[in-house]
């Protein structure tokens, strides 16, 4: 009897202390944050090339889970062109990620030749090394304090149907978000 | 708001010490075929829980019973019901790889026609620890078991829960059995609605959870009680939400409510477990070999 007491009581300890305190019961969390710059140029000339400037701090799932992270990741990044003049094109497309000092280049992608109209609802993938990748999240190390980046698109030798032409598009980065449960 | 509402509702009926995580979750960005693969996990857990802690000993007495429980769950989730293969039904599209589901923690991506898509994330849990209550009132070997909360409206939400078990211990035809055993079959139902008035954050969840299970009992110096059983249980979720189609890609099905129904995948289960007496006061303690194994204790006052 005095055994069997012991027994039950025991088991229902071990099962109480299993509950309370085996178990975690949250999971790492992650969440896919999906950061965009627009270009939006106007012009005329034998060159495109045109900056923008943006800061993590500027989207919301950075702002609100920012004192509880943990890393950042690079994940992919495309480029898409909204719109543009009839039959703009160049020889290459150049764009390039800098750190917020404009000069220190994260990475360098290059299209050879460039059709700004065969990006319309059909991104392009921008494909970078694995050294690139690094750099990027070696830029983002340290994920509670601010990171600012510089986006260049660079179009060489452009012609178009006309003189004057105008070319709107974005480059998207998706970063991965390790946070704190 | 939108869905992490439903899902901590569900969550946290009554006594539930869940914190969920400050990320949330946006099920609306999800086609209705991604919703079911997304919440299929929620909808079989639903039945986990209605379905667990409804008894500790098939003896019910001959005359008049009473008993109020409170049951504590531990849920854990298994590995393979934190992610799903997506599918964006686009052509040429393909995701980067699986996804989490309401209860996973990292999310994919596919490159379409407009730009990246990035899939919900889920709760990020490895276990849902979650509680209820119930009423029992037994006589002629037949116990009624209850399971109420009024559907009551909180801001822009209504919820309620009704369930209910009868039970009937069939030994008492068979007085020469060692074993106390009983049949019981198990229904329970809980209502969820939130309408702040915009049509964007309309959200109906209604889960449907029936089981029917054998269990014995085997009562030692009238104190000590162990118990076990075999449950087949089934558990299905009737949600309607807003399909929010930010991208543009399902022009024919975004931007508009969705009704559709989310089979859980709970088939059977067996419990063992024990409980002790003390007077009036019952501990008991058990668990669920299911698709979500679950423990339970409770706490039981049986007059």
């Amino acid at each position: 009897m005095k055994k069997l007491n012991t027994l039950f009581i025991t088991i229902i300890i071990a099962l109480t202390s299993i509950i309370i305190n085996g178990c975690d019961p949250f999971d790492d969390i992650y969440l896919t944050l999906s950061m965009d710059t627009e270009f939006s140029v106007q012009g005329f000339g034998p060159d495109i090339n045109i900056g923008q400037g943006f800061c993590l701090s500027e989207f919301e799932d950075y702002k609100d889970n920012k004192d509880n992270l943990e890393e950042i990741r690079y994940i992919s990044s495309a480029y898409l062109t909204f719109n543009a003049t009839t039959g703009l094109q160049g020889d290459s497309l150049i764009l390039t990620l800098y750190e917020a000092d404009r000069s220190t280049v994260l990475f360098k992608f290059v299209k050879p030749t460039f059709v700004a109209a065969e990006y319309i609802n059909n991104p392009l993938e921008i494909v970078l090394t694995q050294e690139e990748i690094n750099n990027i999240n070696l830029y983002l190390s340290n994920p509670k304090v601010d990171k600012c980046f510089w986006a260049k698109l660079q179009v060489s030798n452009v012609q178009s149907a006309s003189q004057f032409y105008s070319l709107n598009s974005k480059i998207e980065f998706l970063t991965e978000l390790k946070i704190k449960p | 708001m939108k869905f992490i509402l439903s899902v901590i509702l569900c969550s946290i009926i009554f006594y539930s010490a869940l914190t969920f995580s400050q990320t949330g979750i946006n099920a609306n960005s999800l086609p209705p075929f991604e919703v079911n693969n997304y919440l299929k996990p929620l909808s079989t857990w639903v039945g986990t829980y209605f379905n667990s802690g409804t008894y500790y000993d098939a003896d019910v007495p001959e005359l008049f019973g009473f008993k109020f429980s409170l049951i504590g769950m531990w849920t854990i989730v298994p590995e393979d019901q934190k992610t799903f293969n997506p599918n964006p039904q686009l052509p040429g599209v393909e995701a980067a790889g699986p996804t989490a589901t309401v209860f996973g923690n990292k999310a994919t991506y596919y490159l379409g026609s407009n730009g990246f898509y990035t899939y919900p994330t889920g709760l990020a849990l490895n276990a849902v620890p979650s509680g209820i209550y119930q009423f029992s009132g037994s006589m002629f070997n037949t116990e009624l078991m209850l399971r109420f909360f009024p559907k009551i409206k909180f801001g822009d939400t209504h919820v309620g829960v009704i369930g209910f078990g009868i039970k009937h211990e069939i030994s008492s035809y068979f007085p020469g059995i060692p074993l106390d055993i009983a049949v019981q079959i198990l229904y329970n139902n809980v209502d969820f609605e939130y309408d702040d008035g915009d049509l964007v954050n309309y959200t109906k969840v209604k889960s449907n959870n029936f089981a029917f299970n054998v269990h014995a009992s085997k009562t030692f110096s009238g104190m000590f009680i162990a118990y076990g059983g075999l449950q087949y249980e089934s558990s299905s979720i009737d949600l309607s939400y807003y399909f929010e189609d930010a991208n543009h890609y399902y022009p024919e099905s975004g931007n508009q409510i969705h009704n559709l129904t989310i089979d859980g995948e709970n088939n059977f289960r067996f419990t063992f477990g024990g409980a002790v007496k003390f007077g009036v006061f019952v501990i008991n303690a058990d668990i669920n070999l299911t698709k979500f194994t679950t423990y339970t204790t409770g706490l039981s006052l049986d007059f």
